[in-house]
């Protein structure tokens, strides 16, 4: 185990570090001066560019002027923004915060949906719950993210009226912001109407939890469903069963850990699913997340808003697949053997 | 002379042709790959089907709804937007740039991606490793952010797009057509077709690649649901095909502010949309099942 996870950390390392050489190159790719679109200061503040020419070493050769902004990129002088002029850095905490609350919520709850739903449709085995379950799975997972959430919002917030379509939470309220995260905003703040925050909080946040959830939901029915299948023709079902074991108890202490496996292993690959369907969400429900932030920042050609939004937004994907492989391995001993005998 | 077979032989069906018969016997997947076919040939002949050129725009009629509506008008079967211009044109004109220019991205990157995922494979050692290793970090960054990238660098339009489809699905098929030669190389056939002393290029092209003709259809149709979806979503973000082309993504975008006034123009071309990409996932995901079928009869 020790062997495989300093390998996968090793091969993290070596991915963000290849990912830093793809975003300093990007600066010559952009139109534009390479050093306005690294740091945000334009040519035309003689005396900031100056220093900033000094600072990143652009006087000397490409190998010393990358290894000056990795440098900078450490000690999180990240530029700033050419629209804003603010530091990109201190400006994407917050957003980072407001993204991961509705991808983890997301995932919560097509977690629990998925599974739950997989293990009953394999229960119900080419009955008709499993065919309607099953025929919706993959009818929903058609669904274009925008389209679904256009049409819940037609439903949800035009026909029936229930719900705020755009933004965090009512502008009245007076919130802080720290974390981004509204719901832990509200917690850590002490207005007197706190209550009353959190209520138009959830209001808001319901429908495009909803919108991003079912993608990875109608994906973790199937994974399930099948994993479920393979497992139940396994002998130590039936020897569970020949033992006398009640269904649920099979169901539940033999069937469904064993099953849960292939699942672990897909929720890497469901949340990169999730995180492009995040940029285009927030874009539809006005979210002040980092994909709303990434793609108003290529409108405005915003470069040093762009690399930094993309630099945490790929280092946030390459970070949680590395973190399931290394739970998958960690929980799963039959993988980790197999990952060794590989070798 | 009478055909003359005098001796019993088994005939095994190759390995797409056991898909095929598999499929077949799949009323979803027939259906799934009719729609899908109806869809080309609409697309192939849309300029000559379309009942109004897609940019005529008819003062007379503007957000007009569809012809079931009570005021409705059978002359424009789906309705007109809000600047009256005929809407079953617009979508039909539109499965070119929606259906047309994602197969054009994927027949593109296939191209590129088999002969680089097949060099791969056959190839062993470190160049192999490192390759695989790679891949799989690049194929985690989600495409539409990496289309995003490249949209960045070269501006939006639709060759761009194009361009930036087309590079990010080659990763793909360089991962599954290796993968999948990877898993062939050293079963017993391969050997003994080695040991009979077959060039390497008859060993790609005609033992091993009959082999996994299964895994690279299944590869062209996921491929293909991404160009769509990836295609549509930049259009929908303002960064892919501009207006006024017929796309269906930016004809989506484009109805976010009417939707109030006039749903149709956002339900028709969504329905499209998502019309031709269940279709392609639903053969996508009958062809899986085969597969799995297949290997476990084996």
């Amino acid at each position: 185990m020790i062997y495989y996870s300093l390998r996968r950390l090793f091969l993290l390392v070596i991915t963000l570090w290849l990912l830093t050489i793809f975003i300093f190159l990007l600066n010559y790719l952009f139109p534009g001066d390479p050093l306005t679109n690294m740091t945000g200061i334009r040519s035309g503040d003689e005396f900031a560019y100056q220093i900033a020419r000094q600072a990143y070493a652009f006087d000397q050769s490409i190998f010393s002027q990358y290894w000056h902004f990795l440098e900078q990129l450490l000690i999180g002088n990240w530029g700033q923004s050419l629209v804003t002029e603010r530091p990109v850095f201190d400006d994407i905490l917050p957003v980072l915060g407001a993204t991961l609350e509705l991808s983890i919520l997301a995932m919560l709850i097509s977690l629990v949906f998925g599974v739950g739903l997989g293990l009953y449709a394999s229960l119900n085995l080419h009955r008709t719950a499993d065919t309607i379950i099953m025929g919706i799975s993959l009818s929903t997972y058609s669904i274009p993210v925008f389209w679904l959430a256009q049409l819940l919002i037609l439903l949800f917030a035009v026909k029936l009226g229930w719900t705020p379509i755009s933004s965090q939470i009512n502008p009245l309220f007076d919130i802080e912001v720290v974390t981004g995260s509204i719901l832990t905003d509200i917690a850590l703040s002490d207005v007197p109407y706190r209550a009353a925050a959190f209520a138009d909080a959830l209001n808001h946040l319901w429908l495009p939890v909803i919108v991003l959830a079912v993608m990875p939901l109608t994906m973790l029915i199937r994974i399930t469903r099948d994993a479920m299948l393979d497992v139940l023709q396994k002998n130590y079902i039936r020897a569970a069963r020949a033992r006398g074991l009640s269904e649920a108890r099979i169901m539940l202490r033999h069937g469904l850990p064993n099953a849960m496996q292939p699942v672990v292993r897909q929720l890497g690959l469901q949340f990169s699913i999730l995180m492009s369907n995040i940029i285009i969400a927030e874009m539809i429900f006005n979210w002040p997340g980092i994909g709303s932030w990434l793609v108003k920042s290529i409108y405005e050609r915003d470069y040093p808003v762009l690399q930094g939004g993309l630099l945490t937004l790929a280092a946030l994907i390459l970070l949680v697949n590395v973190l399931v492989e290394l739970f998958h391995a960690w929980h799963y001993p039959q993988v980790r053997k197999e990952l060794y005998a590989e070798r | 002379m009478r055909n003359a077979s005098i001796y019993f032989q088994q005939r095994e069906p190759s390995p797409l042709r056991q898909i095929w018969l598999h499929m077949n016997t799949n009323p979803y997947a027939v259906a799934a790959l009719y729609i899908l076919g109806i869809l080309m040939v609409i697309m192939v002949f849309s300029p000559l089907i379309t009942p109004y050129s897609p940019d005529q725009q008819f003062a007379d009629a503007i957000s007009h709804p569809p012809s079931w509506h009570d005021e409705g008008e059978i002359r424009f079967l789906f309705g007109t937007d809000d600047l009256g211009r005929d809407l079953l044109s617009r979508i039909i004109a539109g499965s070119v740039y929606s259906l047309g220019y994602p197969i054009l991205a994927v027949a593109i990157a296939a191209t590129i991606g088999i002969t680089i995922g097949a060099w791969a494979g056959m190839s062993s050692g470190v160049q192999s490793s490192t390759l695989n290793h790679m891949l799989d970090v690049i194929l985690s960054i989600p495409s539409l952010l990496m289309a995003l990238v490249i949209i960045a660098i070269l501006g939006p339009a639709l060759h761009n797009v194009m361009i930036a489809i087309t590079l990010v699905l080659i990763p793909q098929f360089i991962h599954s057509v290796h993968n999948a030669i990877y898993d062939e190389r050293y079963k017993e056939y391969v050997t003994a077709s080695r040991l009979n002393g077959c060039s390497r290029w008859y060993l790609l092209t005609r033992v091993i690649f009959p082999n996994i003709t299964t895994v690279v259809v299944m590869q062209l149709t996921l491929a293909l649901s991404t160009a769509i979806l990836d295609i549509a979503a930049l259009g929908f973000l303002g960064l892919g095909v501009q207006p006024p082309a017929p796309e269906w993504g930016t004809m989506l975008a484009r109805s976010l502010d009417q939707v109030y006034l006039s749903p149709w123009t956002m339900v028709l071309p969504g329905m499209a949309l998502f019309l031709t990409i269940l279709s392609i996932n639903v053969l996508g995901d009958s062809i899986r099942t085969a597969i799995h079928e297949r290997v476990r009869s084996v």
